[in-house]
């Protein structure tokens, strides 16, 4: 009873409510801004509220949190500019899809399934949060190398048949994800005696400019020619058969959303490729195939990057860990209101939890409720002539890229990445993996190293990918999909079909 | 077509001339850098991952901080290479006070451990050191050792069997790892993470047998009984774990390498001016003191220190003799603190 | 010519491989041959890089369709000239501060790229300079250099 009072506390306060409100509205519009990232936003409300009730300034900056993950989407399907790195996935059948006529198709589909995603995030952060973390905390090196070796493997779906160009173009986003000093050893890599190389290449700058900027110069082919105008269909809203026909794929890729979130070594833009990954192996009969506008293909990511904010909100309040850089936030906010986030927390402020549950529930409903009044706003963008609409993105990215670290060296990083991307596009490399790689190719490297390095040489290492449940299963999973994808397991697929 | 491109350069080379001498005449002279100080946003560099004993410290005084300067101080992680990127990005930015250094005594030992050029006695200057603490050497709850002698032995007798997990060279982990190897001959295998927290966080999935954070990091997690801190670095126990036996209950030759542990300081670039940097000092001396901030302290098991000028370099001087002669004499350093003019500490 | 243009993209993909390769066998603090040590893994990366470089340049291409997807030299003009201007706005930015470069860059690129009037492009430019002013500069306290 007392439980249901403290989450119910968000619902029937009203100023909790218009601030939950006004945070997730506030987080779809700083979202689907590229270079605005929803860690900006955070951090920015952290100082806002200091002086704030706890209740209050947590209200408003889970509405941020949730709102500008979903916003992310919004840019990524419209403009073909992933907004944050977890909506990167997003933009594989997104920007298709917009570009076939169904941008509004797309914008619903993903307000609806983000809506879902992030309430089995919150359902299994109220019901199974103690489980949960105890399985995010045995997550071993290993196993996170095997997830990121996952993830990699994309890369053979993300290559559109050219493959070698594909494995390339992902090595060379895992070099460049290297690029700076070494954690572990603490020497400094791919630096070329530069300073400025040693923090590293910001991979949102990366993100701006292969996907941002790149596709600007692409998109002026066509105000050269005077090709092709973008075109909209009149779509009316999705009946509930056909929203009901991706529920199962919802309901999986957000439970791996949850787990993958709540992971403290991997966060949203990990959850939504991997969602995305699983949709493609799974989807039977996608209405096209994927990369071209898959309905699956931008169901899958969303639902599993808002499921994993849940997730990251997970190790946060059973343990004090945070499970990514906002959640990080979190941590400060509650120990500048004098709560100390830790395994005790829960015990001690029993309350807290559950109006913070409350609240995310709340957000999401908002989320639903904005997400679908906008989308005819936020589809005109697609309907604006380029010749005005590619200066304004232009500007948006350079500013942005600049913005993250006030640097103008991230801006010329960025117009290096756009050039690189650009003719990339055109000698039919495709970009894509090359993000892949700076994404995960640090997780690789580092995992791979501390696992080695735990071990007593070779033959131990390989011994520890089977003599624990989680890492075996995450093996299986791993030798499983690489057999899939050859063509050994096609040709025997369709022997066993003919017997 | 080509008229236009013609036109476009020709406004782009007029807007870039016109500016050329706005820039010129734009130049402000010292004392109005000091009066006007803070104008934008000031950065604040926090050279350890997220939920690390610098990271809570930083973003607890932030907007305290924030309230005294006038001005928005942003929090950021730059965690790897035992602060070394972190310190490394402060010092290439430009020294107007901007750009600010919250870290441990890692610097120290940058030095004598190849691991960057960058030392706060010649490239920083302590704004403030906020308060200091002590190690303390953790096992995870349902770890076989129930004291620091059986963790002791059965490293001497199993060497390289046990993990011990270190937040990479330089770290406080790694110099008590460099104690426990050099006095007490007890051999362990090292697995480097990005920071306290991450390392926490491996203790607690089982992922290495043994480490030693700063007690404030380990408290919460002591108190749940999830961690047992076998023993603090330092000579009699302190007030937030009475429990916990102080190291040189059982190998009194540590002893000598006392008083040692870590600080959390603020630092800036060597060549702020002057009056910006007393400007700092002093914003950052009142928001220690308010009793909100001491509370924190409290909470975190830190101890209050609020050092500033030359009291505070002395105190830094000291630390890095201490933990560079130490890991010398342990063979643990790639050079000799002579090298670079590191006084020894006389035992007393 | 035609030879050699088909073998560019794979001689460029060799290139890249052994410099980055070189890179990692020069590495200061590390030992290629351990696996632990920080260029044994970008090693493997560059190995892996050079295989798909070989493979990419005996490969024989299907026939891309040309006319759809192929740039001709009057697109490529185009397009970098665009490009040209935006590092030039980039380039302002830091000497002339945001308002003015960036109501110009607009102003001129609009301008470039045609079919757009005078009064919409004038309107569109003042109204995006100042959203994006009061969004980045007034609400985000971004300093603009």
């Amino acid at each position: 009873m007392e439980i249901l009072q403290d989450f119910l506390v968000p619902f029937l306060n009203f100023r909790l409510l218009f601030l939950v409100a006004a945070g997730t509205f506030a987080g779809i519009i700083i979202g689907a801004i590229p270079g605005l990232s929803v860690t900006m936003g955070v951090a920015l409300l952290l100082s806002l509220t200091y002086s704030w009730e706890l209740y209050d300034a947590l209200a408003l900056m889970l509405g941020v949190y949730f709102g500008g993950v979903f916003g992310g989407s919004r840019a990524a399907i419209l403009i073909n500019m992933p907004g944050s790195p977890s909506s990167v996935a997003t933009t594989f059948d997104g920007y298709p899809m917009s570009q076939k006529g169904e941008a509004k198709l797309a914008l619903t589909l993903t307000t609806i399934f983000s809506f879902i995603g992030g309430i089995i995030g919150v359902i299994v952060l109220a019901v199974a949060a103690p489980l949960v973390s105890q399985i995010a905390i045995n997550f071993a090196q290993r196993d996170y190398l095997l997830l990121a070796m996952l993830g990699l493997l994309l890369v053979g779906s993300l290559s559109k048949g050219a493959n070698a160009k594909g494995i390339f173009a992902a090595g060379a986003g895992i070099i460049v994800g290297l690029v700076g000093m070494d954690s572990i050893g603490g020497g400094s890599r791919f630096t070329f005696g530069s300073l400025q190389l040693m923090n590293g290449v910001n991979f949102v700058v990366a993100i701006l400019g292969l996907f941002g900027m790149a596709e600007i110069l692409y998109q002026m082919k066509n105000v050269a020619s005077k090709g092709k105008v973008s075109i909209l269909k009149k779509t009316a809203f999705p009946t509930i058969a056909f929203l009901l026909k991706f529920l199962p794929l919802s309901l999986r890729v957000s439970i791996m959303g949850v787990l993958i979130g709540a992971l403290p070594g991997a966060g949203g833009e990990i959850a939504a490729l991997l969602g995305y990954d699983h949709a493609k192996q799974t989807a039977k009969k996608p209405n096209r195939p994927f990369g071209e506008g898959a309905h699956e293909g931008v169901i899958a990511p969303e639902a599993a990057n808002n499921s994993a904010i849940g997730g990251a909100l997970i190790p946060l309040l059973t343990l004090g860990i945070p499970g990514d850089a906002v959640t990080a936030i979190f941590i400060g906010a509650l120990f500048i209101h004098g709560l100390q986030p830790g395994p005790l927390l829960m015990e001690q402020s029993g309350d807290l939890f559950w109006m913070i549950v409350g609240s995310a529930t709340l957000a999401n409903i908002f989320l639903l409720i904005f997400g679908l009044l906008v989308v005819s706003i936020f589809i005109r963008i697609v309907t604006v002539p380029k010749q005005i609409l590619l200066p304004v993105i232009a500007v948006i990215t350079v500013i942005g890229s600049y913005a993250l670290n006030n640097s103008v060296t991230d801006v010329y990083w960025m117009l290096g990445f756009g050039i690189v991307g650009f003719f990339m596009k055109v000698h039919k490399f495709p970009v894509a993996p090359l993000v892949l790689g700076i994404i995960l190719g640090p997780l690789v490297d580092t995992s791979f190293r501390r696992a080695y390095m735990g071990s007593e040489g070779m033959g131990d290492f390989l011994i520890g990918f089977v003599n624990s449940p989680i890492t075996l299963i995450l093996t299986i999973v791993f030798f499983f999909t690489i057999f899939s994808q050859t063509n050994i397991f096609t040709k025997l697929k369709n022997k066993l079909k003919k017997v | 077509m080509k008229k236009n491109i013609l036109i476009i350069i020709i406004i782009f080379v007029l807007a870039a001339c016109g500016s050329e001498t706005e820039n010129a005449d734009g130049q402000v002279d010292n004392e109005d850098v000091t009066s006007s100080y803070p104008e934008k946003n000031i950065d604040g560099i926090i050279m350890w991952g997220e939920g690390g004993a610098t990271d809570i410290i930083g973003r607890t005084l932030a907007p305290i901080v924030e309230d005294e300067i006038g001005s928005s101080l942003v929090m950021q992680n730059k965690a790897g290479a035992a602060g070394a990127i972190a310190t490394q990005y402060v010092y290439d930015q430009s020294a107007d006070g901007y750009t600010l250094l919250f870290g441990a005594e890692n610097p120290n030992l940058y030095q004598v451990l190849d691991i960057s050029e960058r030392s706060y006695q010649e490239d920083f200057v302590p704004v403030s050191i906020i308060a200091n603490s002590f190690a303390g050497i953790i096992v995870k709850e349902d770890s076989p050792y129930e004291n620091l002698e059986e963790l002791v032995d059965a490293a001497k007798e199993n060497p390289n069997e046990l993990i011990f997990g270190t937040t990479g060279e330089g770290g406080l982990p790694s110099v008590v790892l460099a104690m426990l190897q050099n006095e007490l001959k007890s051999e362990f295998r090292t697995v480097p993470y990005e920071g306290e927290g991450p390392v926490s966080t491996a203790l607690l999935g089982g992922e290495v047998d043994v480490t030693s954070v700063t007690v404030s990091a380990a408290q919460e997690y002591v108190e749940s009984g999830d961690f047992r801190m076998l023993a603090v670095v330092n000579d009699e126990p302190i007030d937030s774990l009475p429990d916990v036996p102080a190291i040189t209950d059982a190998y009194p030759e540590i002893g000598k390498y006392l008083p040692w542990g870590p600080f959390q300081a603020v630092f800036a670039h060597k060549d702020t001016p002057t009056g910006v940097l007393e400007k700092l000092t002093e914003a950052f001396e009142t928001a220690i003191e308010t009793d909100e901030f001491k509370e924190t302290l409290a909470n975190l098991g830190m101890e209050y220190m609020n050092i500033s000028g030359q009291e505070a370099i002395d105190f830094v001087d000291q630390n890095r003799s201490t933990s560079a002669w130490m890991l010398y004499e342990a063979g643990e350093t790639e050079k000799s603190p002579e090298e670079f003019n590191i006084p020894k500490v006389e035992e007393e | 010519m035609y030879a050699i243009k088909s073998l560019a993209p794979g001689m460029v993909m060799i290139i890249v491989s052994l410099v980055i390769l070189s890179q990692a066998l020069v590495m200061e603090r590390a030992d290629i041959f351990d696996p632990a040590g920080g260029s044994f893994f970008p090693a493997l990366i560059s190995l892996i890089m050079l295989i798909c470089g070989i493979t990419v340049l005996f490969q024989k291409y299907p026939q891309t369709e040309h006319g759809e997807e192929g740039f001709t030299a009057k697109e490529y003009r185009f397009i970098l000239i665009f490009f040209a201007m935006v590092v030039v706005y980039v380039f302002l930015l830091s000497i002339i501060t945001f308002f003015p470069a960036t109501l110009i860059f607009l102003v001129a690129s609009m301008f470039y790229l045609k079919d757009v009037s005078w009064k919409l492009n004038f309107l569109v430019s003042i109204g995006s300079v100042i959203v994006i002013y009061l969004l980045f500069s007034e609400l985000f306290n971004i300093i603009f250099p």
